[in-house]
């Protein structure tokens, strides 16, 4: 199951009336929204927006019945059991030490009008303040940092030196290569708000 | 020594502002009151300065403001004492020749002290130190900190460090739980400094020393505007490190007086 569709289950059974409504569908043959609705004494829309939920996600199965001239759909439960599971692997941006992404050549952007705040001890930086838009619409964003993070930046070149290879920096600020893509991360959020330059 | 002056001039005369004061004040007694009165007003002012030199000394340690304040109390002394003015009548006049005699020889040393370069304040002379070197190269400032290095020293060796460049007036350390932060005060700046020394330090450049040898630079944007031309930004603060990284190997060495030397060198004037 992908994030999005666990997303969906996962707000379906949140619900108030998710435990009433499963209790009908386990319990009858099969059973229409109205059915459901007048049994849960919930409005036959909501009813309708779940079990259609719950159609697309393949839980239940649905068959178009016509009794006199409108047409409507019963229900019924295709499983017995619910489980997901969801691959966080899959969001990691891990990859190997020698990736050629640490080969790359950065340094702080010239003019880039953030705003860094050092931690108390002031040997790493604890949150970068990027501000974005003009005059009335700017708006304020602050990222926190990890502390691995905060010391990759705290080593970062400044606007005029050299540009120093992520890995270069890495080294400099003794993080471990643990920590190689949260680092990848940052960089890549602040090349995106302008704060970061790359060669 | 010559060598191009990379900072702006300062004409500012706060330092002068008190005094100037006090001297019209009296000028006005004088004027409006009478002539005992204005005389015995300036005694009153020199004495209210002895007092704050001795306060500027017990916070610095310099010797230069034990000497002003000797000098200033005798002078208020004297012309209080002065039969000439006869503003406290019955004192003895040999006492009021003592007094004067001491005048005359804290005025030697008081003097001695400035000309010497002992009462000035060299920040000044740290920044020029640190630029002196460096290229212009617009748009580098930021307000990161930077790693400007390690150095070896004990704990014991960076207090005593610390005590040395107070006392000379070089940088006011500001001492932290893992860490000394040390802070150049100009010559002006040192009256922000002594009233309000946490506030003054949020917008100054400062150098620190924690207790594992690491060395952070960090350089402010109001000194940075403070020179003449947009230098460096990277070296700049690489600069300063290295400079407190060397001041700390002539201290450890014994040779602190080149530290001393090496500022007054630079031939800055005597108060700017």
């Amino acid at each position: 199951m992908d994030f999005k569709e666990a997303a969906k289950l996962g707000s379906c059974l949140s619900k108030d009336y998710a435990e009433d409504l499963f209790r009908l569908l386990a319990t009858y043959e099969s059973i229409s929204a109205s059915e459901a609705a007048s049994r849960v004494n919930i409005h036959i829309k909501t009813t309708q927006d779940f079990l259609e939920d719950l159609y697309g996600l393949g839980i239940l199965d649905k068959e178009e019945v016509y009794e006199g001239k409108r047409p409507y759909f019963r229900y019924r439960l295709k499983v017995k059991q619910l489980s997901f599971e969801i691959d966080l692997e899959s969001f990691s941006q891990g990859e190997p030490v020698t990736d050629t992404r640490l080969k790359l050549k950065i340094r702080e952007k010239k003019n880039s009008g953030v705003r860094f705040t050092t931690s108390r001890s002031n040997d790493y930086i604890s949150n970068v303040v990027i501000w974005i838009g003009e005059g009335r619409d700017r708006t304020e964003r602050k990222i926190n940092l990890s502390l691995p993070q905060g010391k990759f930046l705290f080593h970062l070149p400044f606007p005029t030196a050299d540009f120093l290879s992520i890995k270069d920096i890495m080294n400099k600020a003794a993080i471990e290569n643990a920590n190689t893509p949260e680092i990848i991360d940052i960089v890549n959020v602040m090349i995106e708000f302008g704060v970061i330059e790359n060669l | 020594m010559y060598f191009t002056r990379k900072l702006k001039q300062d004409f500012s005369i706060t330092g002068f502002i008190p005094a100037i004061m006090c001297l019209s004040i009296s000028t006005l007694i004088w004027i409006f009151i009478g002539k005992k009165e204005g005389l015995f007003s300036i005694a009153i002012f020199f004495v209210l300065y002895a007092f704050f030199s001795i306060w500027i000394y017990t916070r610095t340690m310099n010797l230069s403001y034990l000497a002003a304040s000797v000098w200033q109390m005798l002078s208020g002394s004297w012309i209080a004492s002065n039969s000439t003015f006869s503003l406290i009548p019955g004192i003895n006049a040999k006492v009021t020749g003592l007094i004067f005699f001491l005048f005359l020889a804290s005025t030697v040393w008081f003097f001695y002290l400035v000309f010497t370069r002992r009462a000035k304040w060299k920040g000044r002379e740290v920044f020029e130190l640190a630029s002196m070197s460096i290229a212009p190269q617009p748009d580098g400032f930021t307000e990161r900190p930077r790693p400007a290095g390690r150095s070896e020293y004990t704990k014991n060796d960076l207090i005593g460090f610390a005590e040395f460049l107070r006392k000379h007036l070089i940088a006011m350390p500001y001492f932290e739980e893992n860490r000394i932060v040390f802070v150049p005060v100009k010559m002006e700046d040192e009256f922000g400094y002594m009233f309000n020394p946490e506030k003054f330090r949020q917008k100054r450049s400062w150098i620190a020393f924690d207790f594992q040898g690491n060395v952070t630079v960090n350089v402010s944007k109001k000194d940075y505007i403070g020179y003449k031309e947009e230098l460096s930004f990277d070296q700049l603060c690489e600069n300063l490190g290295r400079l407190f990284i060397e001041f700390m190997r002539y201290y450890r060495k014994d040779e602190a007086d080149r530290i001393v030397f090496k500022l007054n060198e630079l031939g800055l004037g005597l108060t700017y």
